[in-house]
């Protein structure tokens, strides 16, 4: 540290006042429609903002800090890994697009959930999902809260907790405060931060080494023949069988249709030009995003070559390079990035979760009506609230098992969703014991996967879970009588 | 002598009659103009003695341009034309461009310039948003259905292209910038080629229609 590291701040104060302020214009108003407004913005997103907003809620700290750290590690055979991505952005939009915005039109529904218990008319199908939800959202907030925290300590040198008190009370209070629609437009800007930053890391890492063929001579230099060798074969000479790169299209690619977070999106937008609009955008820099950030994690070889420069865990790369290879105002502005990410990942796992509790457990059950809609938006603000606290109080010293379940909280959200929401949607003979056996049995295989640790050559957990849950939602399915909903499928 | 500025009749369908507001003629005046109300009648004398006596014309506003004088997208939105005032304006907007009389138009009448000069129109809701194509339910559910498998499609052809490229050239050898060939290809070439799978997948294979919300219609 020197005497000038205050200026490391400068921009991620900056960077926070804005969002604060952009919040504040784009707070949701009480009265109207408080709820459809407060969870889902009037469905009234911009092609742009929609396309941002995604980008942003699915780019997260790990692809920031993880994933490059990780790409540092086994050469760009991890870039391999991150590079379903590139379908990431628009399968969601292309695949539930149009259905989500139509049915959930017609039914009113303002949650994903909704759209759930409405197409296999069982509220206790909801409600379980509501649940599952919850455990995974919260966990994966934690999960965000920490890795930002841990950042800005590493790159910054403050305390932990004053990190995670700064960025986590400015994402809780915004979204609190501001609804859906201030989470959009955040987002918005958080992407358009991510982009920035990974600029500036580009331009640093790159320049300092004196353009891509120099720098790879230097990585090829500092490494050994054999180790050089790896870091220029796509399974890392092994390291990375190709059925865990396959499950990579899995996990990170087809079944990322099923997450909520995404799938809510799908509803909130206004007219399919902004859809289409979307599509085009999100592909665009969701790519860019991801395979470029694992690239640079990769390329980043250049500037720190031994991993006892930042204690030999591969998290702690970029925060190491940013703190000791950048002058403190460019090393500001390339923090802003993860951290963004952190954030926009947050509020609108915050906005979602609040909207389980909400809309799904309290307001189905008790069935509040409009005309006590100012308690309705009273209540909903609080619970945002205090579901973001526990998040932030959670992660200033984490339970091991917490920090555990968000590792698999992605994978968790896929297989509880892919079967009941695009099964759902899609296939008229699907059934609501069909898609409790789905959910259950897949969520089963999953956590014995994760737990008993079975050898499964090399396949990531979700996929054998996703086998099982497909396999059982469609068999039950087919066992059971045709029933077949008209608002899903008009005759 | 002011000069004299013809302006063109409205039309009122239930009265059948040719009317006139009041403040076209007095912004006309206050303007250091003479007003005057040309009569609904499109013959070619009619036309001929407007054209030769003005010396400007104020196109007024009113009932949307008949969808048969340009090549309308959604002809079901079209109000009831008034197909004896688009007669006569088309007919005075010829002549009087032909004579270089100076031309104004005021919504209907900038829409008719439009029209006249070869542009087409879009109907437009209040809320500014574009008219759209108005598909049932059941028809737009169908094509959502469509769109989800073309999507789909699209993806599966760029994780086959990822693959290939990988496997075709793992072991080429060749190296561009430092980073092997089998690299550029599948990761950067695979990114490359989504984005132009999608910008087809949407301009062509997509389509566009109202996203019908009964929420909204509920009182």
């Amino acid at each position: 540290m020197t005497g000038s590291s205050w200026i490391i701040f400068v921009p991620l104060l900056l960077f926070l006042l804005a969002l604060l302020f952009i919040a504040r214009s784009e707070a949701c108003k009480s009265g109207g429609d408080f709820i459809k407004s407060y969870f889902l913005g009037d469905r009234a997103l911009q092609g742009f903002v929609l396309a941002m907003t995604l980008v942003a809620t699915y780019g997260s700290v790990s692809s920031f800090v993880s994933g490059p750290g990780l790409a540092w590690r086994y050469g760009l055979g991890w870039v391999v890994f991150a590079a379903p991505q590139i379908i990431t952005g628009f399968l969601v939009l292309g695949v539930l697009g149009k259905k989500m915005s139509l049915v959930s039109r017609r039914i009113g529904a303002i949650t994903v959930i909704d759209v759930i218990v409405a197409r296999f008319k069982s509220s206790a199908l909801g409600a379980f999902l509501s649940l599952s939800l919850l455990f995974f959202f919260i966990a994966m907030m934690v999960g965000q809260f920490i890795g930002g925290a841990q950042l800005i300590s590493q790159a910054a040198g403050i305390h932990y907790v004053a990190g995670l008190v700064l960025f986590g009370s400015v994402v809780v209070l915004y979204t609190t405060f501001g609804g859906f629609r201030a989470v959009a437009i955040t987002d918005t800007v958080c992407a358009l931060l991510m982009l920035a930053g990974m600029g500036v890391l580009a331009a640093d890492i790159i320049g300092e080494a004196g353009g891509l063929t120099l720098l790879m001579q230097k990585i090829a230099k500092d490494a050994g023949a054999q180790q050089a060798a790896a870091f220029i074969d796509p399974t890392s000479c092994g390291a990375l069988p190709l059925t865990l790169l396959f499950s990579s299209w899995i996990l990170v690619g087809f079944a990322t249709v099923a997450l909520p977070q995404s799938a809510v999106r799908c509803m909130a937008y206004k007219s399919t030009q902004d859809l289409h609009l979307a599509m085009i955008v999100s592909t665009v820099v969701c790519g860019a995003l991801m395979i470029g950030m694992t690239l640079l994690g990769f390329l980043a070889r250049a500037a720190v070559p031994e991993s006892e420069a930042f204690g030999g865990n591969t998290d702690a790369m970029i925060p190491y390079l940013i703190a000791n290879h950048m002058n403190p105002w460019v090393a500001g502005i390339t923090l802003v990035a993860p951290i963004a990410a952190t954030m926009s990942t947050v509020s609108s796992l915050l906005i979602a979760a609040s909207s389980a509790i909400i809309k799904d457990l309290i307001l189905r059950r008790y069935s509040l009506l409009p005309d006590r809609s100012e308690q309705v938006a009273r209540f909903a603000k609080i619970c945002t609230f205090f579901i973001g606290l526990l998040s932030l109080i959670l992660a200033i010293n984490p339970f091991e098992i917490i920090v555990w379940i968000n590792m698999f909280a992605f994978g968790g959200l896929e297989i509880a969703f892919l079967c009941p929401l695009v099964g759902g949607l899609f296939w008229s003979r699907a059934t609501a014991k069909g898609a409790w056996v789905s959910v259950l049995g897949g969520l089963a295989v999953y956590a014995w996967a994760c737990l008993a640790k079975p050898d499964l050559g090399g396949w990531h957990a979700v996929s054998p879970a996703l086998v099982v849950s497909i396999i059982s939602f469609v068999l039950v399915s087919l066992a059971e009588t045709k029933n077949i909903n008209q608002d899903f499928f008009p005759q | 002598m002011r000069p004299l500025i013809g302006v063109t009749s409205l039309w009122d369908d239930i009265k059948s009659c040719g009317w006139m507001w009041q403040n076209y003629l007095e912004l006309i005046w206050d303007a250091g103009g003479m007003p005057m109300v040309l009569p609904l009648n499109a013959s070619n004398q009619a036309i001929e003695e407007a054209v030769g006596r003005c010396s400007g014309f104020l196109f007024t506003g009113g009932q949307d341009i008949a969808p048969e004088y340009f090549e309308s997208k959604h002809p079901q939105y079209c109000q009831k034309p008034a197909l004896v005032r688009d007669a006569l304006g088309f007919k005075l907007f010829d002549a009087a461009r032909q004579a270089h009389r100076p031309i104004f138009g005021i919504c209907r009448g900038m829409q008719l310039i439009n029209v006249a000069m070869g542009g087409d129109l879009m109907s437009c809701f209040s809320d500014g948003s574009v008219m759209q194509k108005r598909l049932s339910y059941k028809d737009a559910i169908r094509r959502s259905h469509r769109e989800a498998a073309y999507t789909l499609a699209a993806a599966l052809l760029l994780f086959l292209f990822f693959w290939c490229a990988l496997f075709l050239t793992a072991d080429s050898g060749v190296f561009l910038f430092g980073l092997p060939l089998w690299f550029w290809l599948s990761c950067v070439g695979g990114y490359l080629l989504s984005v132009v799978v999608v910008w087809f997948l949407v301009k062509k294979a997509f389509r566009h229609f109202e996203l019908i919300s009964d929420e909204d219609k509920k009182p």
